[in-house]
């Protein structure tokens, strides 16, 4: 929702998922009406009512690299970024293998239950290997419920570093760190990860 | 918590802990663990995991004085450890 009110972007929505209820807690793009929608499709719509002048294209599809570059194919060839808003390492996995092959910024959040965190891969960077270190694609999904107020402050915050980007794409107040919210004690901790 | 996580000759000093996520329940709040510098990324967690066995299937990275350490890094000195799970979800 952000992303939409920065000005006339084009953005592609990647979700495979219809909306289920548990979702409403916390994906504000949605509301009752749309339970059972393709959320990829409801998203671009209330982007399109945000902004008229960003274009907008969902994708009902799992996001893997192939089906990416398929679908690129038929677009604009175009400079464009990541938005990792996703929910599982093994899709983080095919988003890392798209920045591989055509590098571009991946503007990362992550969260769990009452914690997130936030950084910008830039590419030539060290990507998720760096940030979780060996084997990071094998974690396994997290638990559920997710706090609401966590998504919405590490959405805030990814969208804010795209916000800088577009000032210095060589460097970004994360590019070389990473800024974890504990929301139980309503506390960030920045990391220095230069040297990972 | 153990006081005796290493086994060194080399005098330790004691380093506060920070965890975030799943980490800081099964670690606790305002805890301490007393480390013996220079040590590698790789000791560092072994020390963490031989205080707080519970974490030894738990996948973390460490940062000491707020710099993220891989295991192979030797790390000279530090007041705090910051133990920092991956958060998956989105």
């Amino acid at each position: 929702m952000l992303l939409s009110r920065l000005g006339p972007v084009t953005v592609e929505i990647w979700d495979p998922a219809t909306l289920d209820p548990p979702d409403l807690n916390r994906q504000v793009l949605y509301v009752q009406r749309d339970l059972g929608q393709a959320k990829a499709r409801t998203a671009a719509d209330v982007v399109r009512e945000i902004n008229p002048d960003v274009r907008v294209q969902p994708v009902t599809e799992a996001l893997t690299a192939t089906r990416f570059f398929a679908h690129r194919e038929r677009l604009e060839d175009e400079a464009f970024v990541l938005f990792d808003c996703l929910d599982s390492m093994a899709a983080r996995a095919e988003l890392s293998t798209i920045a591989a092959n055509r590098p571009a910024p991946i503007f990362h959040g992550g969260v769990e239950r009452w914690y997130g965190q936030v950084t910008t891969l830039l590419p030539g960077g060290s990507g998720y290997e760096g940030l979780f270190g060996p084997g990071w694609s094998e974690q396994s999904a997290p638990p559920k419920p997710i706090m609401p107020f966590v998504v919405t402050t590490i959405a805030s915050a990814m969208v804010g570093e795209f916000t800088h980007w577009l000032e210095a794409p060589d460097a970004t107040p994360l590019s070389s760190r990473v800024a974890y919210f504990d929301g139980r004690r309503m506390e960030w901790r920045v990391i220095d990860s230069s040297g990972a | 918590m153990q006081d005796d996580a290493i086994e060194d000759d080399a005098p330790s000093r004691r380093v506060s802990i920070v965890a975030f996520g799943p980490v800081s329940e099964l670690v606790g709040e305002n805890q301490t663990l007393p480390l013996a510098f220079p040590l590698s990324g790789a000791e560092l967690r072994g020390a963490v995991v031989q205080t707080w066995p519970q974490l030894a299937q738990q996948r973390f990275s460490i940062a000491v004085d707020q710099k993220l350490v891989r295991d192979e890094q030797i790390v000279a000195n530090g007041s705090e450890l910051a133990l920092l799970p991956p958060f998956a979800g989105g």
